[in-house]
């Protein structure tokens, strides 16, 4: 790797302020996992002047529930979530996401923080340097997405987001949509959905000096019931071809609330609304997730290459429906 | 009169004792910056001291800086688990690792595992079952197998599968190698 | 079975296993020298471009570079056309790496980008961009079509009588025998099917490639990986003019090669191969400073290409199920290298060898297609892979059509002991009338069929309609076993102590075959001492004799009889001061338990001290052997049968795997543990399943340039070996060893897409059989 400084940050306002102080010169390490890779392979037009680490800052690293909800420092490895009973008892779909990320050793390393502010996967974009030099893609300024001309057998089935379609590649922000979580940053809170919902070249609408501090997710309702599924080709390391969370909440065998989020289809998790709407006010059976399913492919544009992505999403939305009413 | 002010939050107290008291409580995994560049930790039960560059990765210092060349590199993105060490006893990925942010850190990498006349039962049980082939990936599935067998003495061989599911062998030795960990947590446990 | 052995056919550890799991085994990677320079290479962002000016001044002042080497200065390694998008540009040799990849961006090159090729299909159409402009994209593999081919193809012309061996054999466009037209007039059913492709995949090292070099006080020393350190050694004194006992070659340990690490220090030879490790060589001549290159991973994920085949074929049954007649066309992708030499093996699949037993008529047409698609080299199958993958899948086609069990039809075909050899055209010495010297397919066939639960299990798909669907599907295959040519010249020293303790020394490479260990154990096994007593020399050249560069898994059966004879040349020397004190003959003597005894009465021993104590006194004795096997005519092949149970999941794609057998032949495992983890290989999955280059059609660039894109086998990915014995093993080998390990790799896509079909009664014709080929073929996308 090129130089850069390392600054260990001590409390969230030193970070904050040398956010303010970098500008744009500077990236946030929690885990590494993600960051190192982009500066080893020199992925990206500009090189970070410094490197602030948060690892430094005290408690950030919890899992309790108080005040109605789950709560979750920004620093708590996906390790310590996935295997938090806690979490798998009430909160299942993130526990599970958790569990499925990559593979154990970047779950003991990786933060959920980082989990959900990390990088895009898109074969392009990470293109090597060394091997004959960084590709200048829309995403990073230049003209073209290599990916919407190229090979998109992984890419975005719901179209370009400023002429990009590469995907969010998180498997823990799909649960959070669908658990309602929300994200505490060092200045604000938003909701889950809003928080990955971007019209640029980025997978958060974070601020250039704003960091992620604790994730909430609120007490489910009674009769809720969560789960998580990922499509990859491996068991373990790959990031999800697709993956699906849903929260559904039943009473009396009907479903009185539901809520269902893909990944890795989209630039920002795809909240599947109508298949929501198509099993709210019915009892789920195969009829029912079936059509879910359908319904949450609705207005799919798939590429040439990713067909199969499109029937594997409607695949995955029947079957996270059918797991969680088996769970009632 | 004097105050004594925190250095990590500028938060002032009348007597050091309570300052002490609340860099303690606060600040409990803060210590006292080192100097610049100056890396403290433990290496294989060793304080070691050293001068690190901060875009030094963990593997790099281990290998080039300090000879101990047992940890291997083999995609140096995260993918394979062959550089992996022991941070605090959790499996690391050496190669995804900073080494200036190991300060404090007791770190175990393969060289620690057996005091040069005795193997480890890990080390045992890699030779009688073969788990290795090449080689150059059994270094990061012996520290891999440590944290596992540490955290989980009796494990099934769905456990074993899942702890080693990021260390990849090219050579495709997967069942001996998971028979190595079946046999060595016997021998673990045996001890 | 066979002899009692008292080491042989013992799973003893490896005999370098306790450096491997301390971490004190050095690796090349693992050297660290005072004063050692880096390098980093500059590669090129097209794939098929001139080089029209290059401008290293920048580089060349910045602090702390030593050497800049581009085509104009290091012709060897570097070439001003560029035949692939990461091809080799320049080289910078500095202080660290660092410094030196800084120093990389500062080079100013000016190209000249020109059309280029990426698919093999398209390659072979008459208008399609040449890779080489002096030379068409096609090449013929028979002889004249390309002069640069090492391997003329025969045309087996006649047949003694009697024998029924082959006795004349003459050049000709095709490989084969027979007359197929007629045998496909006779035949009562024909099945065919064409545009089977094997996807174009890679050698799976987990280290990778590069090299320590150091040019010191007149000498050359290189620190490499190796499957053969003379090879290498040698190789690397020709390309550099220096004296063959100029360069010392070092190689402790290798972590994995598989055929693929062999053409570092060639550029663009007919193995193929980078040449990349010619730069710090070359650095090192020029600097008199050690110098290092190791590849980053993706850097190495350009390296080490083969397979990529479009072929066709066409089978001829009587209604019994006897295969006459057999007609292939087979084209492999051989990137921008004239790796061709690949196509020496795909005939090994066919009536020449697997099948030769009935087929009466074959006719092979075969040859290699330059692309532009990174670095080639032959390695695990060496062509066979992508030929089995068309022979076993008709094979498959035609059981369904002539109503048989495929074990069955199988089991019909497949050869014998004694048959004719018709598929060595690489090597000329092979005499014409050369014979399989054993056959453990019968026993592959009994055994993998009844581990998968065949005879219950198997069942045509016609009525399987769940959502999750069951099939079962098997391949197998032959490959060569023990070339027979200079490649099997070995030798080796034994010194023996009085305390019956051994220093074996060889020059056999180990790159975690477990050869050390193999060939200690019969060292012990002939001086009747405990393998424990056996330590091996071998790291370098200089202080060990010749020994074989290891290729088609054959290790064991290359280097078994060097090590045997120098063994036995101690063993006599023993025998005969031991014969004197025990007042016998020594051809009345043995060895057991370290102990010389008269095997007529076995009470009477002595100690290897009491055989050393002589008038002049004896401290060593030294057994010591050159050797060829001693005998051609009988011709081992490594012989495996793979079974598949899987399931198919017809809404998403996906496949899992309920059962992965692989039975293997092996004539006598020397080391049972070794041999299971030969048969381990994953090569053959990865490529079934999930792996295969891909290459951005706008730009040339390797997509699949990590452990991420290019989705490696982790350990959820398990097969069952069977290991196969035959009583006393095979007769060429002086323990019985056959080669073991390329019937990992060889037969698997066949039998994952023969499982495939039998699971939802589609046939997928090309590799890898990826969730979207599958959602495709079942009409959902």
């Amino acid at each position: 790797m090129k130089k850069f400084k390392h600054i260990n940050a001590r409390t969230l306002d030193e970070a904050v302020s040398l956010l303010g102080t970098y500008k744009r010169k500077m990236e946030i390490i929690a885990g590494g996992t993600d960051l190192l890779g982009v500066l080893k392979s020199e992925i990206l037009p500009t090189y970070p002047e410094a490197i602030i680490n948060i690892k430094t800052i005290p408690k950030l690293d919890y899992i309790r529930e108080e005040d109605g909800a789950l709560k979750i420092g920004a620093l708590t490895t996906l390790s310590e979530i996935a295997e938090s009973s806690l979490v798998k008892d009430k909160y299942t779909a993130l526990a599970e996401a958790a569990g499925r990320v990559a593979s154990p050793h970047i779950r003991w390393m990786g933060t959920i923080g980082g989990n959900i502010c990390q990088g895009i996967r898109c074969w392009y974009y990470r293109y090597p340097h060394h091997l004959g030099g960084k590709l200048i893609c829309r995403r990073k300024g230049g003209s073209m997405c290599y990916a919407a001309v190229g090979d998109n057998r992984y890419h975005s089935i719901f179209g370009a987001v400023s002429g990009c379609i590469a995907v969010n590649p998180s498997d823990t922000a799909p649960a959070l949509v669908a658990l309602d979580a929300k994200v505490k940053t060092s200045k604000r809170t938003i909701n889950a959905e809003e928080f990955f919902t971007v019209n640029g070249p980025k997978t958060t609408v974070l601020d250039d000096d704003e960091i992620v501090t604790e994730i909430q997710v609120p007490v489910p309702d009674a009769g809720t019931e969560s789960a998580f599924i990922k499509f990859a080709l491996r068991e373990s390391i790959d990031f999800p071809i697709i993956n699906c969370a849903a929260a559904i909440t039943c009473a009396g065998g009907t479903v009185k609330a539901a809520k269902i989020c893909l990944n890795a289809v989209y630039n920002n998790p795809y909240r599947a609304t109508v298949a929501e709407e198509a099993i709210v006010g019915k009892s789920i059976d195969e009829t029912n997730a079936e059509a879910a399913g359908s319904a949450a492919i609705s207005g799919a544009k798939a590429t040439q290459n990713n067909k199969d992505k499109v029937q594997i999403a409607k695949t995955l939305v029947k079957r996270v429906t059918l797991l969680i009413s088996n769970s009632f | 009169m004097t105050k004594f002010v925190c250095p990590y939050c500028s938060a002032a107290f009348t007597n050091f004792d309570a300052l002490k008291a609340h860099v303690i409580a606060e600040h409990g995994e803060a210590r006292t910056p080192a100097p610049e560049g100056l890396l403290e930790f433990t290496l294989n039960g060793e304080r070691r001291e050293l001068k690190v560059e901060p875009q030094w990765t963990l593997a790099y210092v281990l290998r080039d800086r300090l000879e101990l060349t047992g940890t291997k590199v083999a995609c140096d993105g995260g993918a394979c688990g062959a550089c992996t060490v022991l941070v605090d006893g959790k499996p690391t990925l050496s190669c995804m690792t900073l080494a200036i942010e190991m300060e404090g850190k007791d770190i175990i990498t393969i060289e620690g595992l057996s005091d040069g006349t005795t193997l480890h039962p890990i080390q045992e049980a890699w030779l009688e079952e073969h788990g290795l082939q090449c080689g150059f990936c059994a270094p990061g599935m012996i520290m891999t197998t440590k944290a596992l067998l540490d955290k989980n003495p009796n494990p099934t061989e769905e456990d074993v599968s899942e702890a080693l599911s990021g260390n990849i062998c090219r050579c495709g030795n997967y069942g001996h190698i998971v028979k190595s960990v079946l046999v060595a947590a016997e021998k673990m446990r045996r001890r | 079975m066979g002899k009692e052995y008292s080491v042989i056919g013992k799973p003893v550890p490896l005999i370098d296993g306790i450096e491997k799991v301390t971490g004190d085994a050095k690796f090349y990677g693992d050297i660290m020298l005072p004063g050692m320079l880096h390098c980093k290479i500059l590669r090129s962002p097209y794939p098929q471009a001139d080089i029209l000016s290059i401008d290293t001044s920048e580089a060349e002042a910045l602090p702390g570079v030593e050497l800049v080497l581009t085509y104009k200065n290091c012709p060897i390694a570097f070439w001003k056309d560029l035949h692939y998008a990461g091809d080799l540009v320049a080289s910078v040799i500095a202080v660290d790496e660092g410094i030196a990849q800084e120093a990389c961006d500062l080079i100013k090159v000016e190209y000249n980008p020109k059309p280029f090729v990426l698919d093999i299909v398209e390659a072979m159409k008459p208008d399609a961009p040449r890779v080489f402009p002096d030379r068409p994209n096609v090449v013929p593999g028979w002889a004249g079509g390309a002069p640069w081919l090492p391997h003329p193809w025969f045309y087996y012309s006649e047949k003694d009588p009697v024998t029924g061996l082959w006795t004349k054999r003459e050049f000709c466009d095709f490989q084969g025998f027979g007359d197929v037209e007629k045998g496909f007039s006779e035949a009562d059913v024909i099945v065919e099917d064409d545009e089977l492709n094997y996807a174009y995949t890679r050698v799976h090292v987990m280290e990778p490639r590069g090299c320590v070099a150091w040019f010191k006080n007149n000498k050359l020393t290189v620190w490499s990986h190796s499957q053969g350190l003379y090879r290498d050694k040698e190789t690397i004194a020709n390309a550099f003019g220096l004296p063959s006992n100029g360069v010392n070659f070092i190689s402790p340990c290798t972590g994995g090669s598989f055929g693929g690490k062999l053409g570092n220090w060639v550029k663009g030879g007919v193995f193929g191969g980078t040449g990349v490790g010619l730069i710090p060589i070359f650095a090192t001549l020029k600097l008199h400073k050690p110098v290092k290159l190791v590849l980053t991973r993706e850097e190495e994920m350009l390296c080490g290409w083969s397979r990529g085949s479009w072929s066709k074929g066409k089978l001829g049954f009587k209604k019994n199920g006897t295969l006459t007649t057999m007609e292939i066309e087979h084209w492999v992708e051989v990137g921008p290298d004239r790796c061709s030499h690949t196509l020496g093996t795909c005939h090994r699949s066919t009536g020449c060898m697997l099948y030769a037993h009935n087929c009466e008529h074959v006719k092979i047409k075969a040859g290699a297609v330059f692309t532009n698609r990174f670095e080639c080299q032959g390695w695990k199958g060496y062509g066979n892979p992508e030929a089995t993958f068309l022979v076993e899948t008709l094979m498959d086609e035609a059981a369904y059509v002539l109503g048989m069990d495929p074990v069955e039809l199988r089991r019909k075909n497949h050869f014998r002991k004694g048959d004719p050899l018709a598929d060595s055209p690489m090597y000329s010495d092979v005499p014409v009338n050369a014979q399989i010297s054993s056959c453990g397919l019968e026993e592959c066939l009994d055994q993998g069929s009844k581990t998968v639960g065949w005879k219950q299990k198997w069942e045509h798909p016609g009525g399987k309609m769940g959502l999750i669907r069951e099939g079962l599907g098997m391949g197998l295959m032959v490959h060569g076993a023990g070339p027979v040519t200079g490649a099997s010249f070995s030798s080796a020293e034994v010194r023996v102590s009085s305390d019956a303790h051994v220093v074996f020394v060889t020059a056999a490479a180990d790159f975690g075959h477990g050869q050390h260990t193999a060939q200690s154990q019969i060292v012990a096994e002939v001086l009747g001492i405990p393998y424990e007593n056996v330590r091996i020399v071998c790291h370098d050249t200089d202080s060990t004799p010749y020994a074989p560069h290891f290729h088609g898994s054959s290790g064991t059966w290359q280097q078994g009889w060097g090590t045997y004879e120098a063994a036995l040349d101690a063993k006599r020397q023993l025998l005969e001061l031991a014969a004197p004190k025990l007042g016998v003959k020594p051809e009345e003597l043995d060895i057991r338990d370290a102990k010389i005894y008269v095997k007529a009465s076995p009470g009477k021993c002595i100690t290897f001290a009491k055989a050393f104590l002589v008038e002049h006194g004896c401290n060593m004795i030294i057994g010591s052997a050159g050797t060829w096997p001693p005998d051609y005519r009988y011709v081992p092949r490594e012989q495996a049968a793979q079974f598949v149970d899987l399931e198919v999941d017809t809404e998403t794609g996906e496949i899992k795997v309920l059962k992965h057998v692989c039975a293997h032949y092996v004539g006598q495992a020397i080391n049972p543990k070794i041999v299971e983890g030969q048969l381990h290989h994953i090569g053959g999955v990865e490529a079934a399943r999930w792996c295969q280059c891909i290459a951005d059609p706008q730009t040339g660039r390797l997509l699949t340039y990590n452990f991420e894109n290019y989705p490696v086998a982790t350990i959820h990915c398990r097969i069952e070996p069977i290991i196969v014995e035959s009583p006393g093993g095979d007769p060429s080998h002086p323990f019985g060893a056959v080669a073991c390990g390329e019937g990992g790799a060889v037969p698997t896509t066949a039998a994952f897409g023969n499982a495939i079909y039998n699971a939802l009664g589609i046939r997928l014709k090309s590799t890898p059989f990826t969730p979207d080929k599958i959602l495709k073929a079942l009409g959902k996308i």
